[in-house]
């Protein structure tokens, strides 16, 4: 997660927004962990079941970037050493088609 | 690729808290009562307190579907907080002893697996050994623990073993998908090409959705099996999904090697990104209330680059 804060820090100039879905709803360990590593991001709670209906989530976390155009270009399951590498990749490319 | 197994495990846990979450919407009184027992003992503090509420849940709801998560949690207190090894080994036996639970014994095992790799291989081996001996009915304990040595590339032939029986245990299309990728990946580790690009196939053919590990899999092997175009189309495929640098590398080589003009390469890369674009899916809007109770709409008709993180906290 700091990861993706640093990225959200780092591409805001350009109008990149990230968005923090706790799939679980459950705000009471959610504002725990957010908390401990101090986020500015939007963190919000699926008290709407979003992340099974229109984003079929199966495990958490999953990543999801969306172009310009509303589409998601890129979907990524789990968390590996070096994602936040290959997001802001994605990142560039969206912005260079922009 | 080492840190494979770690994410393969977190995302275990990690589905069955969600699980348990999304269950917590649309489940019976009794299910809604015992998620809001493990809710409540998941946020004791106090190591020995917590550790003793999920020993009472266990005893107390000896047929709950969560009684898997409550060994877990126990097994997790006892290595990430209290740090007792010798005693965390202690409950794993009494545990499969005891347990007649298929998915507690296979967590419990799982974790017991993962303390002795620390050890060393051999130990982590002789857990699988056991395993094979004294089987569990849980096809994803032994795909985990197969998969992690062929990750490793150390031993395959148990690694192969292990894959067979999850692929054996497999009860649906999703499962059999994963653990033949498994396989097929040890026989990649083992040199074997044509056995991996046949068990890799498989593993595609029968995922709807095939990950980008699947594909990374079948598309090391067809170059192994000396497959170029076969590899060269598979990490295409992967690219479409995603700006992958092995899959870029291995493209960009095999470009060099069939001698294409910097207007071919172009060409590819124009094609490429067509294909991401008609692949890629519209996102939904939604709006959801913030942490601080505000509302948070998003529009994807909004003309911005977004990211969405579904996470859960532990």
């Amino acid at each position: 997660m700091p990861q993706l804060e640093a990225l959200y820090t780092k591409y805001s100039v350009e109008g990149v927004k990230v968005i923090l879905v706790d799939a679980s709803n459950r705000r009471e360990l959610t504002q725990k962990m957010i908390d401990d590593v101090a986020v500015t991001m939007p963190v919000l709670l699926d008290d709407k079941e979003i992340s099974d209906k229109d984003y079929e989530v199966q495990a958490t976390p999953t990543t999801f970037i969306i172009d310009a155009g509303g589409r998601v270009i890129f979907k990524h399951i789990g968390y590996g050493e070096g994602m936040e590498t290959m997001f802001e990749k994605e990142i560039n490319l969206l912005l260079q088609q922009a | 690729m080492k840190s494979g197994l770690w994410i393969l495990f977190a995302v275990i846990v990690v589905a069955i808290i969600v699980g348990i979450a999304l269950k917590n919407r649309v489940g019976p009184v009794e299910e809604a009562d015992e998620i809001a027992r493990l809710t409540e003992i998941d946020e004791i503090e106090d190591s020995e307190a917590k550790i003793a509420a999920y020993k009472v849940f266990i005893a107390e709801s000896p047929e709950s579907e969560f009684k898997p998560r409550a060994y877990s949690m126990i097994s997790r207190e006892l290595l990430r907080a209290v740090k007792d090894t010798a005693r965390f080994v202690d409950f794993a036996r009494e545990t499969i002893e005891t347990e007649d639970d298929a998915e507690s014994k296979a967590y419990t095992y799982y974790y017991l697996y993962r303390v002795e790799l620390e050890t060393s291989v051999e130990a982590a081996s002789l857990i699988g050994k056991e395993l094979l001996e004294k089987p569990v009915e849980v096809g994803w304990i032994y795909n985990a623990i197969g998969y992690g040595f062929a990750d490793r590339g150390e031993k395959l032939d148990l690694a192969l073993a292990m894959c067979d029986k999850a692929i054996e245990l497999a009860d649906n299309r999703s499962d059999s998908a994963s653990y033949i990728d498994s396989r097929g990946w040890v026989y990649y580790k083992k040199g074997m090409y044509e056995e991996a690009v046949t068990n890799l196939e498989t593993s595609v053919a029968l995922a709807e959705e095939p990950s980008e590990e699947v594909l990374q899999h079948l598309a090391y092997a067809s170059l192994g099996a000396g497959d170029d175009d076969k590899a060269f189309d598979t990490f295409k495929r992967i690219l479409v999904m995603g700006e992958y640098d092995y899959a870029r590398a291995s493209i960009d080589s095999l470009m060099d090697v069939r001698g294409y003009s910097a207007g071919e390469i172009a060409a590819f890369d124009r094609s490429l990104w067509d294909a991401r674009l008609a692949a890629a899916q519209p996102a939904a809007a939604f709006d959801l209330p913030t942490l601080d109770g505000e509302s948070y709409a998003f529009d994807p008709a909004g003309g911005t680059v977004v990211i969405i993180n579904f996470l859960s906290p532990t």
